[in-house]
């Protein structure tokens, strides 16, 4: 029987702030345990929470971001349930009146633009972290009451290659946005899926799964392959598909069950007494909007405009660090397409990406961009250029190194004259096949000069001159 | 209003992690059996017409909390209340498999 994917995508997204959701306790990042919570975190006795400025700022940026509609009034509810993860015994969330309504992406496939609708958009809190040892369970409060947005897609998605492109977008999205830091790995943006199958043709969604806490991109890939392959055997044996909450195993490639659905829990929501409704100001939401930072859809544009080609700007893009050290290094250079280069091939290639991400590398972008510029001018030949920029990548000036590396530019007519002549008298068939129409000949005898001349000639006067050169000898 | 038998607070004990004995369970299905009695007397009030109420207050508020970390306890306090407490952490019985 052949079965369609349907996958709907719920992402947790822990927001940068300064301090919590409802706290003025800092976001612990990489502390001892316990060092980062208050009285509000812990859920003592009288306590009363407050809503964090920025948390809301951010929120807002992001439904912008994502096309939803904004409701100015914000309100929260309780989420009731009993675990030892959540000190106050519920969590407050948004399920009545999420901050942000029907949105949508436009994801770019090959077979063209899809438009994935986004339900909402809404802010929570997160919990405490658990570690179960053998017979016990450690808790560290300090990520409890982290400022959370959940964004719940609709079921629009129909493949894992689809379910991948969205959230990478999304990710991207949300980082250029500098609401979150988006590292999969380490949490900060958590990712469920819901899976299930119907024949191709019908209307009725199947039984769903819920597959959660996804890592990384690949993974979402693997687990959806993965589910598809174990749900499409049962039905194809006439075995039902039960709903419930699986978990992917990255050693076996397989999803485990890890409880299934019996009934709805009830969350006995209502709304959080504690916290009024809280009107946001038009303006305030206005000139957060046209503050937006340039979303990466755009920049793909610019860098369009600006004559990269569809693949660079891509790979540019998809890296937003390495793209801020591109624009930067723009500030400096105008060869455009030699910088972009340089970015993707040789600056990954030295530089790892958490130094470019807290840019915390000896490099100094203006000399970069001075290098770039006297390989656009041709003043030093790309052989050249590579042995500056590994003293660049110390931290060196482009002039200093010039001198140290005894790098001179022969510049002297006579000199490079010479030069020529004599490559020439080596190579008189080369001379030949170049009036034959033969370009690479050229090549081979630029490459002859250069070698002559210790990677000293000036590549653009030597190119000339040779050229001349090759006028004067044609038959 | 919905009444839970004795193996109804069971279960509801079962799904809060804790056990209930048949005589606590039968105490405390009395109890509510009383309270829901005063719920239905309550439910008997004539509400046509009149819209749910949350806040006390009408009003909307505006206020926001600055994103300053301003506020955060010694760990010595946080774990005061720990009925045990290892390397910094709270420890309890593991309630998952």
């Amino acid at each position: 029987m052949n079965y369609e994917t349907v996958i709907g995508i719920e992402i947790h997204c822990e927001l940068k702030t300064k301090s919590k959701m409802f706290s003025g306790a800092p976001v612990a990042v990489n502390m001892q345990p316990n060092t980062c919570v208050n009285e509000i975190d812990l859920g003592h006795p009288g306590v009363l929470p407050s809503l964090n400025k920025e948390a809301v700022r951010l929120s807002v940026l992001a439904c912008s971001a994502l096309n939803l509609k904004i409701n100015p009034v914000v309100r929260f509810d309780r989420k009731n349930y009993y675990y030892s993860d959540l000190p106050k015994g519920f969590q407050i969330t948004q399920q009545f009146h999420p901050i942000g309504e029907h949105g949508y992406i436009d994801l770019e496939l090959e077979e063209g633009t899809k438009r994935i609708r986004i339900n909402r958009l809404h802010m929570e809190e997160d919990t405490a972290k658990q570690y179960h040892a053998d017979d016990e369970t450690w808790i560290d409060f300090n990520r409890a009451g982290t400022p959370l947005i959940e964004i719940v897609s609709e079921a629009d998605i129909r493949s894992a290659k689809e379910a991948m492109a969205y959230v990478e977008k999304l990710r991207n999205i949300l980082v250029y946005l500098d609401v979150t830091d988006g590292k999969m790995e380490e949490g900060s943006l958590r990712c469920d899926i819901n899976i299930s199958l119907r024949e191709v043709g019908t209307e009725a969604f199947g039984v769903k799964t819920e597959v959660k806490n996804l890592n990384s991109i690949s993974n979402i890939e693997r687990a959806i392959q993965a589910e598809v392959e174990r749900q499409s055997a049962l039905l194809n044996a006439g075995d039902v598909v039960e709903q419930a909450t699986r978990r992917y195993d990255d050693g076996t490639k397989t999803t485990i069950l890890m409880r299934k659905k019996e009934g709805t829990v009830d969350y006995k929501y209502f709304p959080e007494p504690n916290i009024p409704p809280i009107r946001l100001d038009q303006k305030w939401i206005e000139s957060i909007q046209t503050s937006m930072p340039e979303l990466p859809d755009v920049r793909h544009a610019r860098y369009i405009g600006l004559g990269l080609s569809d693949y660079d700007a891509q790979v540019l893009i998809s890296n937003k660090a390495l793209s801020d050290f591109f624009d930067k290094l723009l500030k400096h250079t105008s060869y455009v397409k030699l910088a972009a280069n340089y970015c993707i091939s040789d600056l990954l290639a030295n530089i790892s990406q958490k130094e470019l991400h807290d840019e915390s590398y000896a490099l100094k972008i203006e000399e970069m961009g001075q290098l770039i510029t006297g390989l656009g001018k041709q003043d030093i030949s790309s052989k050249q250029a590579k042995d500056i920029f590994v003293e660049l990548l110390k931290g060196k000036d482009y002039q200093a190194t010039i001198k140290e590396l005894n790098i001179e530019q022969v510049s002297d007519t006579s000199v490079l004259s010479a030069l020529i002549e004599s490559v020439l008298a080596e190579n008189e068939q080369s001379i030949i096949d170049y009036h034959n129409g033969k370009d690479r000949a050229l090549g081979f005898l630029m490459g002859q000069i250069m070698k002559k001349s210790k990677g000293q000639a000036n590549p653009a006067l030597t190119n000339k001159l040779l050229l001349e050169e090759l006028m004067k000898r044609k038959a | 209003m919905k009444r839970l038998d004795v193996q109804g607070f069971k279960d509801l004990a079962n799904q809060l992690r804790f056990s209930l004995s048949d005589e606590e369970a039968n105490d405390i299905k009395n109890e509510f059996d009383v309270l829901i009695d005063q719920m239905d007397l309550l439910n008997k009030i004539d509400t046509e017409g009149v819209e749910p109420m949350v806040y006390p207050f009408d009003e909307e508020t505006s206020f926001l909390r600055e994103d300053v970390a301003i506020q955060v306890l010694p760990v010595q306090e946080v774990l005061k209340n720990a009925p045990k407490e290892k390397n910094g952490f709270f420890v309890t019985q593991k309630v998952v498999g």
